[in-house]
């Protein structure tokens, strides 16, 4: 039948299976470039970019992308075949430097078609993942510190609250550290991390007023500027400003999806404040 | 306030402002070579908030100047340097975050003032939205239909 014949792919099975195995060859390293963009916290039209110029550059010009905070959904079409996978993130952070790196050879492979192959690019990405940080995990602690104890020196306070900032914020990030690395659940590390920064910034503030003069309102210093300063660490600036760009670019779900995680950070730093102020009341009545 | 006064403030502030960028470059791995130009542009954004408080305009409004500034800048430096917007946005726009009226409205709440929780709690979301609108303004102002390269 005429219509039938249309439908048929006229070319030999060999033809159309090499389509399927050369897509699900370039459906692999797509995936792994999205999730490694979505896991160093790069916005979902930036992951969407970036993905079609490598699916490009491996020769696949029929692609869409679907990319939330969660998941990244791909569909590839090359001759008469097509391959649709989904693959889940799970447990994402910021690292800039990656996603600089992936960018770049997104473009790099853009600006020659055809050249690389699915190889190459695969033993490239392993390279920007097996990267280690740029800047020593103690260096951070020090400067989030240094950056933590400036923002109280900016709301006007003295040396001894910015030393209280430094020291809380210092510590909270140690202790950050070592939950991330246990894998503890974001909640409980937010909620943990403002408690013990802020335990930490009232002792200093406390034990540096007692040296002073007269007694000090345990209550006066918890809700103090030293206390608030040391816990600005954890601010979820990432999630807030990518939330904005996904929002603006019309990716609506994947805007929200980081607005309510921006959100329950900040609420779980309500919560672990909530928390030291009724010890602290309790403590000194 | 005189001239003389308010630019020692301004450096003041400048270098405290590179600071606290510069603490959140180094956590979120910005590459070597963005990162003095990330904390110029945190110290910059700083000090035209500050500046513009001192000469009276409201939270919100020198926040958002100072978001736009920071945004425009990393737009240019972005393209310069062929790196993803966001490495020198971010950073520099964090100080901004309104650290002060969202503790201020947590205490409140805590001690049972719920007015002076909820008036906090406002000026943090006014605040908010500030920083969101000269992010957002920086961004279409510079945005074309074409697709980045």
């Amino acid at each position: 039948m005429a219509s039938a014949d249309v439908d048929v792919d006229p070319r030999a099975p060999e033809a159309r299976a090499n389509d399927v195995a050369m897509l699900a060859d370039v459906m692999g390293v797509v995936l792994r470039v999205g999730l490694v963009m979505v896991r160093s916290g790069a916005a979902a039209f930036r992951s969407r970019l970036t993905m079609a110029r490598v699916a490009r550059s491996l020769g696949v010009n029929e692609c869409e992308f679907v990319v939330t905070p969660d998941l990244v959904q791909v569909s590839l079409s090359s001759g008469g075949a097509t391959l649709a996978r989904v693959i889940h993130i799970g447990e994402s952070g910021v690292n800039m430097g990656r996603l600089a790196a992936v960018e770049r050879l997104s473009r790099e492979l853009a600006a020659e078609p055809g050249r690389a192959n699915t190889f190459t690019v695969e033993a490239r990405l392993g390279a920007i993942e097996a990267a280690p940080p740029t800047y020593s995990r103690w260096l951070t602690v020090v400067m989030l510190g240094a950056a933590c104890s400036a923002f109280c020196g900016a709301m006007g306070a003295g040396t001894l609250q910015m030393a209280g900032a430094y020291a809380g914020a210092s510590l909270g990030h140690v202790l950050r550290l070592r939950l991330i690395a246990k894998h503890v659940h974001i909640v409980s590390l937010v909620t943990l991390c403002t408690f013990t920064s802020s335990v930490v910034a009232f002792g200093v503030v406390w034990w540096g007023a007692h040296l002073g003069n007269p007694a000090p309102v345990a209550f006066e210093i918890a809700s103090g500027k030293a206390v608030l300063a040391s816990v600005l660490y954890l601010v979820p600036g990432v999630p807030l400003v990518t939330s904005l760009l996904d929002i603006i670019h019309f990716d609506l779900v994947a805007g929200l999806a980081r607005a309510a995680f921006a959100s329950l950070i900040v609420a779980c730093m309500g919560v672990g404040m909530l928390i030291f102020l009724s010890v602290i009341r309790h403590a000194f009545p | 306030m005189s001239l003389s006064p308010l630019a020692t403030l301004a450096a003041y502030h400048f270098l405290l402002g590179l600071t606290a960028t510069c603490g959140f470059a180094l956590w979120f791995n910005v590459p070597r070579n963005i990162l003095p130009r990330t904390c110029l542009f945190g110290g910059g954004a700083y000090v035209i908030r500050l500046v513009l408080m001192q000469l009276g305009e409201s939270p919100a409004t020198a926040v958002f100047w100072a978001a736009l500034f920071a945004g425009l800048a990393g737009y240019v430096q972005a393209r310069n340097a062929r790196v993803p917007r966001v490495l020198l946005t971010v950073p520099a726009v964090i100080p901004l975050v309104p650290g002060v009226p969202a503790y201020a409205a947590i205490v409140s709440f805590f001690r049972g003032d719920v007015l002076a929780g909820l008036e906090s709690a406002v000026k943090a979301t006014m605040i908010i939205a500030a920083l969101a609108g000269g992010l957002t303004a920086a961004r279409v102002v510079t945005m074309t239909s074409r697709p980045p390269p």
